[in-house]
C-alpha cells in the first residue's frame, strides 16, 4: 500500500516558455509527489502497540462483564434469542482505544477559526469517559482548520458583506429552491461561479458533503459503472452507493489500474448479462485531504477519451488553494475545462463558508436542477452565507480593485512550500504533493497520537492528529492545514514546535533524508526562498 | 556538574517517555502499567536467569560433544 514514487511533469516546458507575470515566476512547475514507505521497525512496533492495547482491553472487557467494574458505555443486554446488535471491532476499538485518548480528538474551539484560534481547555477525572471545562482558554495557532486563503475571519470586507445581507435578505427564505426559494443572490453566485471555473453553468448547494452524497444518484443509475479512487472521500462513497450502480475502485492514483479495469468493464460488460454498460463514471478528487496527493490529471483525461468514460472531479480541497490563480487542479495542471464532465467543489475549505457546488455544461446543470434531491427537498442557502461566498470569489478574482486575492494565493504557495520543505528536511515523513496545503506527517504509533496532540497543545499549536477509522490502522498521521493567513513569525513558532515534539517522541523516520533539529538547518536558504517569493 | 546530572535525569526520563510511547502504555491507567510492566520484567528475568544457571552447563557439553 505505500509505494515511494515521483513524477515531474511533461508539461512543464510549456508552462516556462510562458510571458513572465509574476504569479508564474512564484509558480514554478515542480510537480513531486513522495509517499515513502513504513520502515519495518515501525510498523513491527505499532502492530505490538495494538496487540498489548488489545490484550487490555480483553482484560478490561472481560473485568466489566463480571461485574467488577462498572459499564460505562451502552451496552447490548444480547438476550436470549435475539441476534447482536454490536459485534464488529469498531466497538470494541471505541471502548478500550479510542476512549483513552478522547481528549485530544473534538476540541471545542472558543473563537472564529482564524490563523490563531482559541482551544476550550478539557479536565477529566475518569480517563475520559466524562468532560468538565475548566474554562480557561489556550490560544493557539491553528493548524487544523481548512482555511487555506484565510477567509475564516469576522472583520473584513466579507464579513461586512454578510452583515449587511443580513439586514437586506434576513436569514433564510424559508423554502426549497425548487418552491420559492431561488433568491437573487443565488442567481449571481451560480453565474460568478461558473465565470470563475470557466465553464458554462453551476449550481449550489447548501452541505458539502450533501452536494456528493445525493447528487451522484441523478448522475448514475442501475445498469452503469462508477469506477471511483480507493481512497475517496465518504459522501462520494455514499453517493455512489445510493446511486445503485455497480462500483468498482482503482489502487490511489494508479492510472494503469484504472485503464485496466476500463478496458476490462467495456470488454467483459455487466457482471450476469454482458451486456454493455449504459455509462462509465470515473471519480477523482482533486487534492485527497488524508494524504495530500494530487490526482494525475491529464493521464486520467487521456484515459477518459480514449475510453469514452465521464469524469467527475470533486475539487473540495483544492478549489481556490491550488494553481497560480487558485482555479483548482484544472488551473494547475493546465487542462481544458471543457474535458472534464462534472466539476464538483465545496465553498467550506477556501471561501470561508459553506455549501458545494456542481458545475459543467448548461444541458448537465439543467438535468441536475429539476432531479437533484438536494435541489427539490432541502432548504436552499441562507443569505449570509452566499454573501460571504460571493465577496471571496470577488477578492480572488481581482474584481474589488485590490490585488488581495493574488496576494492571498502567493502566500499560500509561499507558505506551503517553505514549510513543507523545512519538516522535509528535518527528517519526518511527509507524504504528498510538495504543492498540496494539506500536509500529512507520519506518527503510526496510537499512544504518539495522543502525545504529539497533547504535546503541540502545551507549546500553542493547535493541530489534528488522525488515527482509525479515518486511515488504516497502522498509518495515524498529524494533518497540517496550511493557511495564507499564517505569517513567517507563525509557521516558525509551529516548525519549532514539531521538531521539540519530534525530538521528544522520537517522531523522525525517514531514511531519505538524515534526521536534523530545527537549528541546524541552514535558515538563510529558506529565508531568502520565502522573501523572494513574497 | 550539577547541569549534566539534570541532563543524565533528562536523558533517562526522555527514555521513560519511548518505552510507554512504543509499547502504547502511554494511554493506558497506572495500575494497567504497573501490571504490563510486572509481567514484561517477570517475563525477562526469568530468561536472563535461565540463561545464567543454564547457558554455561549447554555450552561446556556442546564443546565436548564437537571437540
Amino acid at each position: 500500500m505505500n509505494k515511494s514514487s515521483s513524477s515531474s511533469s511533461s508539461s512543464s516546458s510549456s508552462s516556462n516558455s510562458k510571458s513572465k507575470f509574476i504569479s508564474e515566476n512564484v509558480f514554478k512547475f515542480q510537480n513531486h509527489e513522495e509517499f515513502e514507505e513504513t520502515p519495518t521497525w515501525a510498523a513491527v512496533v505499532t502492530v505490538l502497540g495494538y496487540a498489548i492495547l488489545s490484550a487490555l482491553g480483553w482484560l478490561r472487557d472481560f473485568l466489566r462483564h463480571i461485574g467488577f467494574e462498572e459499564k460505562k458505555t451502552a451496552y447490548d443486554p444480547n438476550p436470549k434469542d435475539f441476534v447482536p446488535l454490536y459485534q464488529s471491532y469498531e466497538c470494541f476499538y471505541t471502548r478500550n482505544l479510542y476512549t483513552r485518548i478522547r481528549d485530544v480528538f473534538n476540541q471545542p474551539i472558543a473563537s472564529v477559526a482564524g490563523a490563531e484560534v482559541h482551544v476550550m481547555e478539557r479536565l477529566s477525572d475518569d480517563y475520559n469517559w466524562t468532560f468538565k471545562f475548566s474554562g480557561k482558554k489556550i490560544p493557539s495557532i491553528n493548524l487544523g482548520s481548512y482555511n487555506y486563503l484565510g477567509f475564516a475571519e469576522n472583520q473584513g470586507p466579507c464579513s461586512e458583506e454578510a452583515i449587511k445581507s443580513i439586514e437586506k435578505y434576513g436569514l433564510t427564505t424559508c423554502s426549497t429552491r425548487h418552491e420559492l426559494g431561488t433568491q437573487q443572490y443565488m442567481k449571481e453566485l451560480e453565474s460568478l461561479m461558473a465565470e470563475y471555473l470557466n465553464v458554462e453553468d453551476c449550481i449550489a448547494f447548501g452541505m458539502g458533503f450533501a452536494t456528493n452524497a445525493l447528487n451522484i444518484p441523478t448522475l448514475a443509475g442501475k445498469g452503469d459503472l462508477i469506477l471511483s479512487d480507493k481512497l475517496n472521500h465518504v459522501s462520494l462513497i455514499l453517493g455512489a452507493r445510493l446511486s445503485g450502480a455497480t462500483i468498482r475502485t482503482f489502487d490511489h492514483n494508479d492510472v494503469k489500474d484504472l485503464e485496466l479495469q476500463l478496458h476490462d468493464a467495456i470488454i467483459h460488460g455487466q457482471p450476469r448479462t454482458c451486456r454493455p454498460w449504459k455509462k462509465i463514471l470515473i471519480i477523482v478528487e482533486g487534492v485527497y485531504s488524508m494524504e495530500g496527493s494530487l490526482c494525475k490529471l491529464p493521464e486520467i483525461i487521456a484515459i477518459k477519451k480514449k475510453y469514452k468514460a465521464y469524469l467527475y472531479v470533486d475539487e473540495a480541497h483544492s478549489i481556490g488553494a491550488i494553481g497560480p490563480r487558485g482555479r483548482g487542479v484544472v488551473d494547475y495542471w493546465k487542462v481544458d475545462p471543457n474535458d472534464i464532465d462534472i466539476h464538483m467543489g465545496t465553498f467550506t475549505k477556501s471561501f470561508g463558508s459553506a455549501g458545494g457546488y456542481i458545475a459543467g455544461k448548461k444541458t448537465l446543470i439543467d438535468h441536475i436542477r429539476i432531479y437533484s434531491h438536494s435541489a427539490c427537498y432541502s432548504s436552499s442557502m441562507s443569505a449570509p452565507v452566499v454573501l460571504q461566498i460571493i465577496s471571496a470569489l470577488n477578492i480572488i478574482m481581482g474584481r474589488d480593485g485590490t490585488n488581495d486575492g493574488q496576494k492571498r494565493i502567493q502566500q499560500l504557495a509561499c507558505n506551503v512550500r517553505y514549510f513543507r520543505r523545512q519538516l522535509f528536511d528535518m527528517g519526518f515523513i511527509v507524504y504528498g504533493n510538495d504543492n498540496s496545503p494539506v500536509v500529512p506527517v507520519m506518527i503510526y504509533m496510537p499512544a504518539k497520537i495522543a502525545a504529539v496532540n497533547r504535546e503541540m497543545l502545551k507549546r500553542g499549536c493547535a493541530v489534528v492528529t488522525v488515527g482509525f477509522p479515518a486511515t488504516h490502522l497502522t498509518e495515524s498521521r498529524v494533518r497540517f492545514c496550511l493557511s495564507a493567513g499564517h505569517t513567517k513569525e507563525m509557521l516558525d513558532h509551529a516548525l519549532r514546535a514539531m521538531d521539540e515534539v519530534g525530538h521528544l517522541v522520537s517522531l523522525r523516520y525517514s531514511k531519505q533524508n538524515p534526521h536534523l533539529r530545527w537549528h541546524d538547518l541552514n535558515r538563510a536558504d529558506y529565508d531568502k526562498e520565502y522573501l523572494s517569493l513574497n | 556538574m550539577l547541569s549534566s546530572v539534570r541532563r543524565f535525569f533528562k536523558f533517562i526520563h526522555w527514555l521513560y517517555l519511548q518505552y510507554l510511547l512504543n509499547t502504547a502504555l502511554y494511554m493506558l491507567e497506572p495500575w494497567e502499567r504497573v501490571l504490563f510492566t510486572t509481567l514484561l520484567f517477570a517475563i525477562i528475568s526469568t530468561a536472563v536467569y535461565s540463561a545464567l544457571v543454564f547457558l554455561p552447563v549447554h555450552v561446556r557439553s556442546m564443546i565436548q560433544t564437537y571437540s
